[in-house]
């Protein structure tokens, strides 16, 4: 590990910390180029879809955003 | 004057302010039932309206919106109208008859409020004995009955710790668990506020949460005040693009009374005016209402935001958080990327 990472995992541990999370957690936590990548994926995916959609209804920043319940109702559909 | 290009999608109706519990950090302020709230006759009249602009989902909350007696008729006239609708409840007056209400309506979501791992912690943040037991029976009651639910917990520093307490008592018992942060709105104390870096460590539990279990398992997010374009952490939000705050864009909060605003959780300034003096369409189509989002520019991004590199998608994060702490829109200063700025990356 480098010093600039060894750095940010210290300071993830120490902020962890205070919510009892381990060193796996601060792990699980962390983005990794897997997990880069798929939500830039999904980010396309779903920008995508947003633009086919606003451009049918004319509405702007349609299904991609807001607030939870309504996400919830989106992507439950998924689970 | 010419429809805006705009639909309120989502909407969250405060259906009264009437409620049982007395909770620290009420943004509302709710407990007692707001002057002059709307009547039956409007409040079936509004759902046509709702339905007129194109919305969705109808999320009925309050105060305590079962606490209203003709709640069940609303929904009824929204479900019969073609939009969703959610409940947001407490978990309190939930019994038998209401729960098979739920059903008969075929509502969307129930989500219920749990905001401490243990009783003690529930209790004191809620004022009322016993709802801890309460809430964790409805859940039980309400997946007995397979009605979807999601758990909501607003954290701060009376339950900060909690967390991992709270997630391993919902784990099977709900679908999903919306993690949000308390802001000073209402009665809520500023000094309970999380600091910036509680405020990371609560995304780093939410990110660490979600590597560990899958979405049937539990489908945790935090809500739209926590995050934004972290370098470090996975996503924390249910969306993976930030896009900016929707108040008045594809969100729409109603007051019991009439009062519309971009957002239900946004201060009483925010106010873009009332149905019963404009139309519910005249508010939403004026071209002048909710410029704070729809007509924002980079040069009102304000702070740390005004030099940021996402400032122009982002507009500055959370309007309600901003608005609360700072007391201006586009300067959100909970944002994973300001903090990773400043603590961690350089």
């Amino acid at each position: 590990m480098n010093g600039r990472k060894k750095h940010i995992h210290t300071k993830l541990q120490q902020m962890g910390k205070m919510l009892g999370l381990d060193d796996s957690d601060i792990n699980n936590a962390k983005r990794t180029a897997v997990s880069t990548l798929s939500i830039a994926i999904a980010a396309a995916v779903v920008i995508l879809i947003g633009k086919i959609v606003t451009s049918q209804l004319d509405a702007v920043g349609l299904y991609y955003t807001g607030v939870s319940i309504k996400d919830f109702g989106l992507l439950s559909r998924f689970f | 004057m010419l429809k805006s290009k705009h639909i309120p999608l989502s909407v969250a109706w405060e259906l009264t302010l009437t409620c049982n519990m007395k909770c620290m950090h009420c943004g509302s302020s709710a407990g007692y039932t707001r002057t002059h709230e709307l009547t039956t006759k409007e409040a079936l009249d509004l759902c046509h309206h709702l339905q007129e602009l194109r919305a969705k989902y109808i999320n009925l909350t309050g105060g305590e919106a079962i606490l209203r007696k003709d709640w069940y008729d609303i929904s009824k006239e929204i479900r019969d109208l073609g939009m969703e609708v959610s409940v947001l409840s407490n978990g309190l007056a939930l019994n038998e008859k209401i729960i098979s209400q739920f059903k008969k309506v075929g509502v969307y979501a129930i989500a219920l409020s749990l905001d401490g791992g243990t009783a003690e912690t529930h209790d004191s943040i809620r004022g009322v004995p016993g709802s801890f037991e309460k809430c964790l029976s409805s859940l039980k009651a309400l997946k007995k009955e397979n009605l979807p639910t999601t758990v909501i917990t607003t954290v701060h520093k009376g339950n900060l710790k909690e967390l991992s307490k709270i997630r391993d008592l919902i784990i099977g018992k709900t679908k999903a668990w919306q993690i949000q942060i308390a802001v000073p709105i209402g009665r809520f104390p500023m000094d309970f506020i999380l600091t910036k870096e509680e405020f990371y460590a609560v995304a780093l539990f939410i990110a660490s949460t979600r590597k560990h279990y899958s979405v049937k398992e539990l489908a945790v997010m935090g809500a739209h005040s926590i995050g934004y374009h972290s370098r470090v952490l996975r996503n924390t939000m249910v969306s993976p693009v930030w896009n900016g705050c929707q108040a008045g864009i594809s969100v729409l909060g109603i007051q019991s009374n009439g009062g519309i605003k971009g957002c239900l959780s946004l201060p009483d300034s925010y106010i873009e005016g009332n149905i019963r003096q404009r139309s519910l369409a005249d508010i939403w189509d004026d071209p002048n209402a909710f410029s704070y989002n729809r007509n924002c520019k980079n040069s009102d991004l304000k702070n740390q935001c005004a030099s940021c590199r996402f400032g122009k998608t982002c507009k500055g994060g959370c309007t309600t958080v901003s608005a609360s702490i700072t007391g201006a829109p586009h300067n959100d200063p909970y944002c994973l990327y300001f903090i990773e700025t400043n603590m961690l990356v350089e």
